[in-house]
Parts: C-alpha cells; structure tokens; sequence
C-alpha cells in the first residue's frame, strides 16, 4: 500500500475532521470561445489523467489509516458533464459545481463540467481536490491539457510527449526516506525538527486579531475575499526598497503585514504561516501533486522597531525557515504539539502567500481561452492574504494583485476591507520614511481621523449656563403648585419645595455655607434628604454627600479631607459624628423662620457661578483611597440640559429616587425632574435593594422613569411582580456593562419600555454617552454616542487616535469634565491631561475603560484597561462565557473570573444564580452546564467550575462585587478513577492508542501526545467497541474520557428516557418533589399528572434500574434484592439533586412502597420528610403468598388491563409469543419500539418488582404520610406503619385508571396534599 | 496596552495650562498647544512631587478671577 504524503495525511484527516468540505477544493475556469471539439476536449481530459497518476487516485483507509490507490486510466476519458446555461445562472452553476464535494475514498480527485451558453461560447470548469494538486500543479494541468487538446483536435491522436520519469507515489516514498525518522536527531527530520522546536518555543497560541464575532467553536469557516490591487508604481517601491535592503517583495510585505498586525491589537510576537512550493527536486516540476508545504514565520515586532529594522528582522527569520522547509508541517504540528483546538489554525491564523508569475498563454489552437478569477468558497486561516507579483519576462514590475481572505464568521466584510485598505496605507508610508518606527505611520486616512475625531464627536451645542438652584427656582416659580415630591411621609408641591430649601439654605448661610465652600449631607432616603441637597445648592455651596452607613473612620476621613462648613445629618449621625472637627446639625435646628427675602437675593457674599463646584462624590480609588470628585454646575447642568433633550420628561413623568446620593446616578434622579416640572418620587432608605419593593413602589407610585444598574436589572427582572411595572416609560441602565441577554430579557418582561444604556464616570458629569437599546439588536450592547459639549477619544498608548475596531483606551473632553480630585492635585495631574485634540489649553479625562470604535461611529465598552483576562495567553472575554451560562434555562444570572486560588492554577470559573430563585439551587446542575457550554464554546472558554450560588454578591452601590465570590470547592478531580462503564473502556482506549500505562479519567488526550490522526482512529475504536458514533470534532471539544464520557452518554438519548432518573420539569422556586415508579419500573406515567402539580416545583422521577440496558439490548444489572436496597439507591440518587432534605415524595402503588421505605430511612439518617404521598399502593397484609403469577401481575402492570389467559399462563417471558408483545407496544408507549429482547428485559424487571413487592414489610413511619385510596384501596393496612397521622383521601377511579383516565384528578389531588412553601402557581392553575 | 502616563519607566513634563490646571505629559511625545512645561524630562515621580508642591489651589484661575475669592473646596492647605 502506498502511504499519503504528509500534506496529503493532513487534507485527508481535515476531510475525515470536518466531513466534505469545497475548503480544499481548487477550481479552475476556462473561458472558451471558438469552434470547440468536446469529443477532443474529453480525449485531451483523458490524455492528462494517464499521464498524472495523481488524477486517478482514491484515498481509501484501513483501520484509520489512509493509503492511495491509483485507478487504471478511463479509456474514453473522464467524464464530461455538459450543461446548456443562460449566461446569468453561469456564475452559480460553477458555483454550485466547484463546491461539490468529493468523496475522497472511491472518486477521482478531478471533475469536468462543461457549460455551454452559446453556440461558441463555453466555460470549462475543472475542479480538482487539493490533496492531489496545488497552484503549480494548475499551471503544469493546463499546459498539458492544453498540449493533448492541440494534438487531439488537430487529428494527430494522443500527444506525442515523454512520460513522466516519476510519479507523485514515487515521491511520497521518496519523501519518507529522505526526511529519515525524526526521532532520529541525525535525520534530515530530526534535525529539522530540532530547528523548529527551538524557533516556536512559547509561540502565542492564539493572536489577537481585531475580530468582530465572536469565535464559533468549530473551525470550517465560510470564507470570503476582498480584492487587494497595487499598481505598478507601488510594486516598483516596494521592489525598490527591497533591493535597497537586500530583501525581496515578499519581504517588505511581510514586515508590512506583521506591522498591521501589531499596530491592530496582535501583540509583538507575531506568527505568519506562508507556503513553499515544495518541489526541491526539479523531477517533481512537471508533476501534478500536493508538494506545496507550510511554514510559519515568527517575527519580534517588540521594542517599537523602525520598518528597516523590521526587514531585517524578517530577513533573519525567512532564510533560516526556508534552510528548513522540508519538514512537513502536519509533521511539526504532530511532533511539537501546540495547544490545539478545532476552531483555529495550529501555530498561526494569518497566512500570507505570494507567488510570482509571468503568466502564460494557453494555446487551444483555434479556441481562444480566457482564465477569470474564481470566488474562493472556503477560508484556509483567519486571514489570508495570497499575492501574485506580476513582472514583465524582463522583470519590470507589472503590479501586486490578490486576495485578502478572512473567516466570514469573525470578520466583516468592512472590517477585511478597512485592514486591507490599512496595509496599503501602511507599506507607503513604511517606504516613504522606513527609519521611523513603526507605531508612527498612521494607519488612519485624513478622513478617518476627521472622523473618529471630529464627526463623530460633532456635540457642540450653545447652551445658557445656569445652576442647579437656578434651574429649580425658576420651576418653581413656572409651576408652584405642581407635585414636585412624593415620598412615603406624603408629597410637596413645587411651591412648599421651594420654601423649605430656602429656609434651610438661609441657616447654612448663616454658618458660612456659600460659593466655594461644601455642606456635607448625610441623611437617609427621605423628602429630608431632598430638600437638604436642595439648600446646600441654594446656599451656593457644594454638597458632599455621605452614606449613613459607611464606618465611622470612612466619613471623618472624607470629612477631613473636604473640610466642610457644616455636616447636615440626622440625630444619630450627630451622635456619630459628635466631638469630631466639623459641626454636625439636623435640618431642622438650622432651618430659619420663613422672612422676607430668604431668596437667592438675601445672599451675602461672591454670586454663584457655574464654574463654581455643585458637589463632590468620592469614589473608590485603585490604592484603597477614595478620591473626591469635583463637578461644577457648569459640568451638570449641561449633563441635565442634554438629558432633558434627548429624553425628555413631561409633567406628569415620575422619576424614582433610588439610588444612594453617594453615588453620581443620584445627581440626575435628584435634580432633573425638578427642573422639568415632574415629579421626584423618593423610594424608601432600603429599597434600591428590594426588586420586590421596587416593584411595587412602581406600580403603585405611578413611577415612569427609573434607573438600574445592569446586575441590579437582571434581577429586578426576574421578580415576577417586575412585568407589572407597565407603566414606565424608560429605564436607564449605567454603571457597568450592559449584557445583551439583560437586554432581551428587558424586551420581554417590559415590551414597549424604552431602556437606554449610558456611560459615564463620575469625573464627567455622570455620564457621556448614551445608547437606546432597541429589540432586534444583536452582539454587545454598546455604550454610544457622546453627549452634548462632549468629546470621545479612543487613543492607543502614543495617544494616537485608534481607527474604527481597534481597542484603545477611552480620553473624554468637553465642558463636562470635573475639576479634579479634591486636594489630590498629583492624582488629578495624571487622571486630567492635557488634551491634544481639543481647543489649546483644554484637558482631558482618561477613564482606564477600553472601548472601540464600530463602523457606524459608536463606541463599544470592552474592559478595564488594568485587569484584562487572560488564561494561559489566550485572550478571555466572561463576557462571552456568561452569554453561554445565561443561555441555559436553569441559570438565572452568571459571572466569570479568572482565578488563582492555588497559586499558579488559573482557572475560568463560572458563577451562577438559578432562573428558579434563590431556593432552587437543585435545579442548576453545574456538570450539565459545563457539557452544554462545551457544546457552544471553544475549550479555553469553558470554565474549570461552575458554582451555583443563591445571589451574586453585590456591592454597597448595587454593582457585582467580583471580589466577593467565594472560591470554589475543592473538587476531586486530577487523578480521579473511572467510574461509569463507558469511562472504563475510554480510559483503557486513550491508553492503548497513545501508548501510555495508565490514563485518568481527567486526563487531555492532546496533551498526552494524542494528535488528528489519532482521533480518527479513537473515533473508530470507540465505535467498533462501544457502538456510538462520533464525530472527530468530538475529541477536540471533549478531550478528556470524563467529558467524552458525558458526551456519549448525551448521544444515547435513550440514557434519559430510560435512565434512573427522569427529569420531568427540572425547575421551579419549590423544592423538588420526587415521584418514584409504580410496579412497571418506569414513571413515564407521571407525564399525565404534571400539568396539573402547577410548575412550582421541579419534579424528578425515579426509574428502575436496567431500563437502559434493556432497551439497549444489553445485559441487565443485577437487580435489587429488597426494597431496602432499592430505596437506598433511590436515596443517593435524590441527594444528588436536592442534597439535604425536606423531601416531598410520592409513589403509585408499588412505588408508594419504596416512597415509604425512603421515608423511614431517611427519619432513621436524621433527614427530614416534608411530605410522603402514597398513591393507591399497599403492604401485603401479614402471612401473603408469595405472588403466584408474577409475569401475569407484571403484564397487567404494563398493559393496564388484565393480560388474556394466553399470555397470562405464560411463566417466563421468553415463552410470551409475538402477538403478546405486540400487545405491549401498542399499550405501553415506552415500549413502543423496542425489540422482543428488551420487552421480555423489561417485564424481567417488573416481576422482580412483583417480588420485592411480596417480601417487603414497611418499617414504622415516625412522620405523617398521604395515603391517596382509588376504588376498593385497603387503607386499614398502613395503620401499623404510620405513627403520625395518616390522612386518607379517596378517588373514585380504578386502581390502575389513576394516571390514565383518571390522570386530572389525581393530579389535581396531589398538587393539593403537597406543601407549598411557594405555592401558588400549582393551586392557581388547580382552580382554572 | 500600557498606558503612556502609568509608565513608571519613562520619562516625564509637567505642563500648566492659563486656568492653573497642571498635566503629566510623556516626554516622548510632543507636547500640546496651549499648554507649557514647568518641568521637564523628569522622573514620573519627581513630576508628580512637582505637581504637589506647586499646585496647591485647584480652582481654575478664571473663576477666581470672577470671584476673587481667596478659598475653596479645590484648595488644598
């Protein structure tokens, strides 16, 4: 058998990877016009395909592993399909044609269609598969095909041309003996090799790129290509600059393309995969055959290098790799074992490829032959830039033409064009000025930069300054009878508003409260706190608002620092803060008598002005140390002036007072409804916390208007009262990123809400931008576009402006910055810097946020700048991860960090709140969460742990605290033994294969050295011994036997159906009630009550154990001996869903039996029984016989009907006759389609329950129990059993009618007997 | 990305602008207008000593003008 070449071993194991695939397909189209022979057109085919062997070869396998077969030649020539085609539908049949896919192991790797449009006028498709040919080989097809037709046409038969001295087998035996074995360090592999390892040492995994999606797990991207065309006088710079540094074209477009890369977020350690043509050996010249090879290209872009300096540094990198392309590259990859993973190339995900061409002319004798371009179906990398350099036979350069092709799935077709825009930008601008480093070309056209710096930032509005008393006085005297204020002591007009603020700003006054200085405010949530905020204004100072419930050291410090004229507090804040530097009153001890000209004119002193500060809000600063920001009215009142216009507020809005004043959201709920004529509704000291109050403060404060933090509004949104907040209008969401899942769950819960999305720090005035979320949105959720007097700056770290998609980090100018940081001049010199782009002399703001720019000119929020994720060098979003984990029904909320609990073991770990509630933690199944992510996430975004929690902790402002969550728990899991059949025989399979002693159940098969073309043949193995077929793609996504183990498991669906536990709704806020099987073994008779037990409460029902195998057709399990054994395994079961009790538990008839025995032995262990439910099943009264007929009983069971007498003589199973499992089929649909083997499996266990049935005598129930009696029920036989109270309660229905016909009462029933520590939704539906 | 101004490596100006209001500012990069070094190609921590001793009222210098007041909640003693 002759083996593959290496190149072909890798295209063979891609197709077995991702199945057919048009990826590797090489089309050729030939544009024929003139008077075309087809009969010499096939014969020629035919001609071509006898000489190259490689035409004719199938890549048939054994075991695994692939071998060529070369085909005798056709006699007639291959087949040529004719087509008539309109000229339009042309382009889509070559499409349709070229994307065919080829069936490698038993088609020829060359097809022929012909399309004739007109008389004269014909398209010759030729598609060959890439495992057989590479671009030489296209030109070496064509010429010979070219020669035959010339011969063919002409009447002289077959071309009269020299065979080939050897063919591509040939080569392939050649190529093994000369690379020798590579273990072998003398070798040409070996030492090759050994050049390799040493040069891809620590080479990044992953680069980033400036993607716009998100990764899909699976590689086999859709491709698509954006022209790239550089002229003559392009090409003859860059030649000369070539030639001035002793490079080539290839060279100084390398060194270009890594720059691009650099300058576009991909870090300074950049990997270009390239590739050679392979044939070293000038036999191989006329060859049609797969030589071309891979290399990559490693190049140090670190130290900001000029471009020559890079050109050298690329010159260095290219000879050597090229001394050293023999080697194969899928050997490499095999050998050194990079951290692999099927949604990416292996070692790099740019490729550059460029070939020089003086292209030749193709001679069809009278038919003239046209050679256009074709669409490339299928991306190869992420990026993949192919040039062809075109040159004169004298070597003028003619131009550099090609193909920037990118993974459609991760980039958009702007975004391929803006790079490929950005290199031509960038190699002009490099051969301009090469000395300079390369961070100083702009990769931005004057356009760009107008843009990005000026249009979009276009914000200027000329506004009349005011302040905040201002704003509100002049209100106040447009609507003094409106309702300014509504709080749970009552509400103030505009009018009495007014007055109170002026009384008490005259008491300030008199303490020496006046422009410049700062009153300290801390009061609750109250009308108090509102009109003190109020007088602090009026009198003309700043206020600094602090929260009642910070330390005691916190607020003296602030006190301290800010130095205040006076602290508003209430009397246990005077208590507090008694004997301290600043004076501490009640608003009532200042608040002076109303007299004459208490307004703003009584004031004595300098006039207020907005340059004048309205507050200062300390923050937390990054050492520990919060910092107070100082913001002038001029800063907020333009805030609130823009505010007003982009949302405005009528009269009858109401806007809730909720958050803490000591955060800067609060400055606008404060004062812009009071400027506006709305109405403030203050919401109670504690509310902001409380979704369920809030709620109904809402609804019953008519409030219109509110602000959520996003964590906040995840929650708000999954209490059920939240959906009756219809009445809001708007809801703005600010202060941390907004998850676009929060946004779908908004639409839903609240459809016709506008929610808006704002961005700000507290150093600009609250916010800056702003974004409308409308539904129908996809991707992250942005944060917008800038507010009035704003601009927005995304710089890189030479401040220079970043262009559209690339990250950088957010400046903010305009008349909304703060002042600064109170009595933190240094602190404020490195926060507010000059600002280069704005008016001279103005400053800006830098935030520390990164954000980027979308094509449509609004930003989008990607991190901190300071604590990017990062695990095992590849880039992590959790924002992406928790998108996944949100995804899952059961999970109601989700975080992910990076943490190092052990140092040195950084782990993605994942955290998340159940959808049920906080009291359902049963219903979130971590394992099961991590096997689905696993299914939608590539693996280094699938968290190590996913840790259930009642509610992520939040910070004193409502923000997630991600320091708060608690580590996870230790688990078992390195070195962790099998446990499951299918985990036995795994382990033992990855052992064999990879040649190790002994494998762990946790254990990567990539990192024990397994590689592709081992996963093909484990595929295999697990198939032939295992019987489940799997897909490759399983072995990369499910690399350890654990997880391949889940995944097999997940594949066999009848593990559910027929497994020990079925899962009939797995959640709900109650505790989980469980039901366990009647005589049959199964509970799929449970399905009939479950609409009726309301969806309160997740239920789980118990099975037999052999249903499985029965089904399977394997050996049963040795069956449980008595009920004991059997409800012990039913308890380890239950305590894997709900851990501790109380249990609610129910059965029928001989499940009611097992329930009990549960019951007892839970009493006995110390548990708790909330409910026991006995559902027409009884103990056998003293002294019964043993069941006489346990296969007629076990029938009945099943059939629900007495079996006849036939069947019912029958004593073991094997005797029942094909009419009686018909019968059982047709009557009990979990059978419906099982074979005889598994029907007789199946009654095998109904009788041994018939038998544990007779033997079972209860043990004395300590708690109560429910005893449900269908018609003729024998209830007086529990009395004995039952030493709490036995509540009895009858059904009219026949004992075996209970779940069919007389399913709704019974349901019914139960969902009343069952407590409900969350009732209603069960009772609710009971009575509708 | 490392921030150019976190940079404790590089070397530094300080610049002052007409309101007072004083600046880091990378020394690698070129200075913007309006805006004048009072320091220059220092250490970041000799800079921010610089910022600390010389920056002692935070107010803008025009709405002291306007107001002529002598104190504030942007003066530092």
């Amino acid at each position: 058998m002759i083996p593959l070449s290496h190149a072909q071993q890798r295209l063979w194991f891609l197709d077995r990877l991702y199945g057919a695939d048009p990826t590797y397909h090489l089309p050729v189209v030939l544009r024929l016009r003139g008077p075309l022979d087809r009969a010499a057109l096939r014969a020629a085919l035919g001609d071509v395909i006898a000489r190259h062997e490689s035409l004719r070869t199938v890549f048939p396998d054994t075991d695994g592993t692939p071998w060529q077969r070369v085909l005798a030649a056709p006699a007639e020539g291959p087949e040529l399909t004719v087509t008539a085609v309109a000229p339009t539908e042309l382009d889509a049949h070559i499409q349709a044609a070229a994307s065919a896919p080829f069936v490698l192991a038993d088609e020829p790797p060359l097809r022929a269609d012909l399309f004739v449009s007109a008389a004269a006028d014909a398209v010759l498709l030729l598609t060959l598969h890439h495992i057989v040919a590479d671009g030489w080989s296209i030109e070496v097809l064509l010429r010979d095909l070219a020669t035959a037709y010339r011969s063919r046409s002409g009447g002289a038969g077959p071309p009269d041309w020299p065979e080939l001295p050897v063919q591509y087998a040939d080569y392939t035996l050649w190529q093994r003996e000369l690379l020798g074995d590579r273990h072998d360090p003398e070798s040409v592999a070996g030492r090759q090799l050994g050049y390799w390892r040493d040069t891809l040492a620590g080479a990044p995994a992953a680069l980033p790129l400036p993607v716009d999606r998100p990764r899909s797990a699976v590689a086999g991207h859709p491709g698509a290509g954006v022209a790239v065309d550089w002229d003559a006088d392009r090409h003859r710079e860059l030649l000369h600059l070539a030639r001035q540094q002793n490079c080539t074209v290839f060279m100084v477009v390398q060194a270009a393309l890594c720059a691009l890369l650099c300058r576009m977020g991909a870090g300074t350690d950049i990997p270009l995969g390239t590739v050679t043509a392979g044939r070293t050996d000038e036999a191989l010249d006329d060859l049609v055959g797969f030589f071309v090879n891979t290399l990559v290209l490693r190049t140090d872009l670190s130290g900001d290098p000029s471009f020559t300096e890079l050109l050298h540094r690329v010159r260095g990198v290219a000879l050597p790799a090229y001394a050293h392309q023999d080697l194969p590259f899928d050997l490499l990859v095999e050998e050194l074992n990079p951290p692999r993973s099927a949604d990416r190339h292996p070692f790099f995900q740019v490729m550059l490829a460029f070939d020089t061409r003086v292209r030749q002319e193709l001679d069809f004798g009278a038919v003239t032959v046209e050679r256009p371009a074709v669409d490339v179906p299928a991306a190869k990398a992420d990026l993949n830039l192919q040039l062809t350099e075109h040159v004169d036979a004298d070597g003028t350069p003619r131009g550099i033409s090609g193909v920037l092709e990118y993974a459609a799935d991760i980039f958009r077709a702007e975004t391929a064009g803006l790079l490929a825009d950005r290199l031509s930008r960038l190699l002009d601008a490099a051969v301009r000025a090469p000395g300079l480093p390369i961070s100083a070309h702009s990769l931005l056209t004057p356009d760009e930069r107008d843009q990005v710096l000026a249009s979009w930032n276009d914000t200027a509005r000329q506004l009349p300054v005011t302040t905040l008393p201002a704003a509100f006085r002049a209100q106040a005297a447009r609507t003094p009878q409106a309702t300014a204020l509504v709080s749970a002591h009552g509400s103030l007009t505009y009018a009495e508003l007014d007055q109170q603020s002026d009384r008490l700003a005259g008491g300030l006054r008199e303490l020496g409260a006046g422009p410049g200085t700062v009153v300290a405010v801390g009061l609750p949530r109250s009308a108090a706190l509102v009109v003190s905020l109020l007088a602090v204004v009026k009198a003309g100072a700043a206020y600094l608002p602090l929260a009642p419930g910070d330390p005691d050291e916190r607020l003296r410090m602030m006190l301290h620092d800010a130095r205040p004229v006076c602290v508003l507090g209430d009397r246990e804040l005077c208590t507090r803060l008694d004997g301290g530097e600043v004076r501490v009153v009640t608003p009532d001890e200042l608040t002076t008598d109303p007299a004459p000209g208490t307004g703003e004119a009584s004031g004595t002193g300098p006039a207020l002005r907005p340059g004048h500060p309205a507050y200062v809000i300390y923050t937390s600063g990054s050492t520990g140390r919060p910092k107070g920001v100082v913001v002038s009215h001029a800063a907020i009142d333009n805030r609130l002036r823009w505010m007003q216009a982009a949302c405005p507020l009528a009269a009858d809005d109401r806007v809730l007072q909720k958050t803490p004043s000591g955060f800067d959201v609060s400055v606008w709920e404060f004062f812009w409804p009071l400027r506006v004529g709305a109405t403030l509704v203050v919401a109670g000291p504690d509310e902001h916390r409380d979704p369920a109050a809030l709620a109904g403060t809402i609804v019953d404060r008519h409030v219109t208007i509110v602000h959520f933090v996003p964590s906040m509004l995840d929650l708000f949104l999954t209490e059920p009262a939240a959906a009756r907040c219809a009445g809001l209008r708007r809801v703005f969401c600010s202060g941390e990123a907004l998850p676009r899942e929060s946004v779908l769950t908004f639409h839903q819960v609240l459809p016709g809400v506008a929610l808006t999305n704002l961005y700000g720090p507290t150093e600009a005035a609250v916010d800056v931008t702003r974004h409308d979320c409308v539904p129908g949105e996809q991707g992250p959720v942005p944060i917008g576009r800038p507010v009035w007097n704003t601009q927005v700056r995304v710089l890189d770290d030479r401040l220079a402006p970043c262009p559209v998609g690339l990250a950088g980090e957010l400046y903010l100018s305009g008349v909304q910055l703060a002042d600064g940081y109170l009595a933190r001049t240094a602190l404020t010199s490195t926060r507010f810097v000059a600002d280069p782009y704005g008016p001279p002399g103005s400053r800006m703001y830098r935030t520390g946020d990164r954000v980027r720019w979308t094509p449509d000119g609004v930003l989008v929020f990607l991190g901190r700048a300071d604590d990017q994720v990062k695990l095992r060098g590849q880039r992590v979003e959790p924002g992406e991860v928790e998108a996944a984990l949100l995804a899952e029904e059961s999970v109601g909320g989700a975080c992910v960090v990076v943490r190092e609990d052990t140092p040195g073991d950084q782990r993605l770990v994942g955290y998340v709140t159940p959808a049920a509630g906080p009291s359902a933690r049963g219903s979130v199944h971590p394992q099961a969460l991590l096997a689905s992510l696993a299914d939608v996430l590539p693996g280094h975004l699938v968290p190590a742990t996913v840790v259930v929690l009642d509610r992520l902790p939040l910070s004193p402002n409502g923000k997630l605290d991600r320091r708060a969550l608690p580590p996870p728990p230790v688990d078992v899991r390195p070195g962790r033994a099998p446990g499951t059949r299918v985990e036995r025989a795994l382990v033992r399979l990855y052992a064999e294969l990879l040649g190790v002693p002994e494998v762990g159940v946790e254990d990567d098969f990539f990192r024990l050295g397994g590689h592709s073309m081992l996963a093909v043949r484990l595929v295999r193995r697990i198939r032939a011994e295992l019987a489940v077929n799997l897909p490759v793609q399983s072995i990369f996504r499910h690399p350890t036997p654990a997880a391949l183990a889940r995944q097999l498991s997940r594949s066999e669906a009848a593990e559910k159906a027929f497994g020990p536990v079925l899962e009939l709704r797995s959640d709900g806020p109650g505790e989980p009630l469980f039901l366990v099987h009647p005589g049959t073994g199964l509970s799929w008779c449970y399905f009939r009550i479950l609409e009726f037990l309301g969806t309160g409460r997740p239920v789980h029902a118990l099975q037999a154990r052999g249903f499985a195998e029965a089904v399977a057709g394997d050996p049963l399990p040795a069956p449980p001996r008595t009920v004991d054994e059997m409800a012990a395994d039913y308890l380890a079961q239950i305590r894997k869903i709900q851990p501790a009790g109380p249990y609610h538990l129910a059965g029928w008839s001989f499940g009611g039996l097992v329930a009990h025995r549960m019951a007892t032995r839970l009493e006995q262990e110390g548990d708790r029984v909330a409910a026991l439910v006995v559902l027409d099943g009884y103990p056998e009264p003293p002294g019964a016989e043993t069941a006489s007929r346990p296969l007629r009983e076990a029938l009945h069971n099943v059939l629900g009907v007495p079996p006849d007498d036939a069947a019912g003589n029958a004593r073991n199973p094997a005797e029942l006759d094909g009419r009686v499992l018909d019968e059982v089929r047709r009557r009990f649909p979990p059978l419906a389609d099982a074979n005889d083997h598994g029907i007789r499996a199946a009654l095998r266990i109904g009788m041994n329950n018939l038998r544990l049935q007779y033997a079972f005598v209860p043990e004395l129930l300590r708690g109560d129990m429910t005893l449900v009696a269908a018609r003729s029920g024998n209830p007086s036989t529990w009395q004995r059993f039952v030493a709490g109270r036995l509540t009895v309660l009858n059904l009219d229905v026949g004992h075996h009618d209970l779940f069919s016909t007389g399913a709704a009462e019974t349901g019914r029933l139960l969902a009343r007997i069952l407590p409900g520590r969350t009732p209603p939704p069960g009772h609710d539906s009971e009575e509708t | 990305m490392s921030n150019p101004f976190d940079d404790d490596e590089a070397r530094f100006h300080v610049l002052v602008n007409d309101e007072g209001q004083y600046s880091l500012w990378p020394a690698a990069l070129a200075e913007p207008a309006g805006w004048s070094a009072v320091l220059r190609d220092e250490r970041r921590a000799e800079c921010l000593a610089h910022v600390e001793a010389v920056w002692q009222d935070m107010r803008p210098r025009s709405l002291v003008a306007a107001t002529g007041q002598q104190d504030g909640p942007g003066a530092a003693e």
